[in-house]
């Protein structure tokens, strides 16, 4: 398993504040709070889910 | 042309001995010896008839036109099996479409979930934090609290339209017919301090009474339990209280938490689960916190 870093109280702190003055957007601030932790899966599924995708999709060029 | 140059020329070769003629008579005959044979040979083969009139194959014609008609009927089933083909393919196409989308949506929600779980690790850490270091806490209750309801109110679906906002009540001190503000999220004027909700007759109120989950989609609507208080601009439609309790034993309850939403209808099921989840998060601390200063009243 990766080693995931827990943010510091401070910076969770700062973040909530940059999302509550508008200045990072939703997706920003739910990145940057995960930091990794609890995402690899989905990250894993994902990325098969777009590998699969390309595969199946008929190229537009 | 000159007729008289012509029968000249041919009075010479007669003159001449004639050998000319001779070769021209052996050489008709000749052709025609080679088209009698031919005609004889087309004749034995059947490809003529004694006038040399070409002989059409009835059988042959027949043959031909219904190889033709199979081309036709072979024709016909491969266009529409193509047009079915066409068809499944257009339909698997708009299911793959369907299972983009659909992935893309689940993708989203689990990527949402994911992001809750983190707010509850660290809202859970920072509850445990608090109770560890309790003379700290009890100097920035305000500011722990701040931030601890951030996590749930950040964890909410469109947060700049609902502009959700939290305040906690507790049994008050002094009454049993009201409750008593504790904590109160970002957001909320501090007049909010000054709000003590009737047991009987408020929303908080009856969500402490029955110690069960009280949501009102719409403020606005009729045959609700809420108190409507003159001269406070009210910015919120829809409200959500939650009790703060350890079960469904009344003597446990501690408190309730409510939350504001600007729009009609503001919460879904799975919001009103979360603040739920992080209502059961914040017991310990508030209990802790009650105990310590003696204002737990059973």
């Amino acid at each position: 398993m990766d080693d995931f870093e827990h943010l510091s109280q401070n910076v969770r702190h700062e973040l909530s504040r940059l999302y509550r003055n508008g200045e990072i957007t939703k997706k920003q601030l739910m990145e940057q709070m995960k930091n990794g932790w609890f995402d690899h899966e989905r990250m894993k599924i994902r990325e098969k889910f777009l590998k699969w995708i390309k595969k199946d999709t008929p190229s537009q060029d | 042309m000159n007729w008289d140059a012509i029968f000249e020329f041919f009075k010479t070769l007669d003159e001449n001995g004639g050998w000319f003629f001779d070769f021209l008579s052996f050489l008709v005959a000749g052709t025609l010896a080679v088209i009698v044979l031919i005609y004889f040979y087309r004749l034995a083969r059947g490809d003529i008839d004694w006038f040399g009139r070409k002989i059409i194959d009835q059988e042959s014609i027949e043959e031909t036109e219904k190889i033709k008609m199979e081309l036709q009927e072979q024709l016909t089933v491969v266009k529409s099996e193509n047009a079915q083909y066409t068809q499944v393919i257009q339909e698997q196409s708009k299911k793959l479409t369907e299972i983009q989308n659909l992935f893309t949506e689940l993708d989203s929600k689990y990527d949402d979930e994911t992001y809750f779980t983190s707010q509850v690790m660290y809202a859970a850490q920072e509850v445990a934090a608090a109770i560890a270091a309790t003379n700290e806490f009890e100097g920035n209750r305000d500011d722990t609290f701040d931030y601890l309801l951030d996590y749930l109110i950040n964890s909410l679906k469109g947060f700049r339209e609902k502009n959700p906002r939290i305040v906690i009540h507790v049994q008050h001190s002094k009454s049993t017919e009201k409750l008593s503000h504790y904590v109160h999220s970002s957001g909320h004027s501090p007049r909010v301090k000054e709000y003590e909700p009737i047991i009987d007759g408020s929303a908080a109120g009856r969500c402490w009474r029955t110690n069960k989950i009280y949501y009102i989609p719409d403020t606005e609507q009729d045959s609700i339990e809420y108190e409507r208080i003159e001269l406070v601009t009210k910015q919120y439609r829809s409200l959500l209280c939650i009790p703060i309790h350890a079960g469904p034993d009344k003597s446990k309850r501690i408190g309730v938490m409510s939350l504001t939403g600007r729009e009609v209808h503001a919460y879904e099921q799975i919001e009103i689960e979360r603040a739920v989840l992080f209502s059961y998060l914040l017991y310990p601390l508030i209990y802790t916190d009650l105990k310590n200063r003696g204002a737990l009243h059973g």
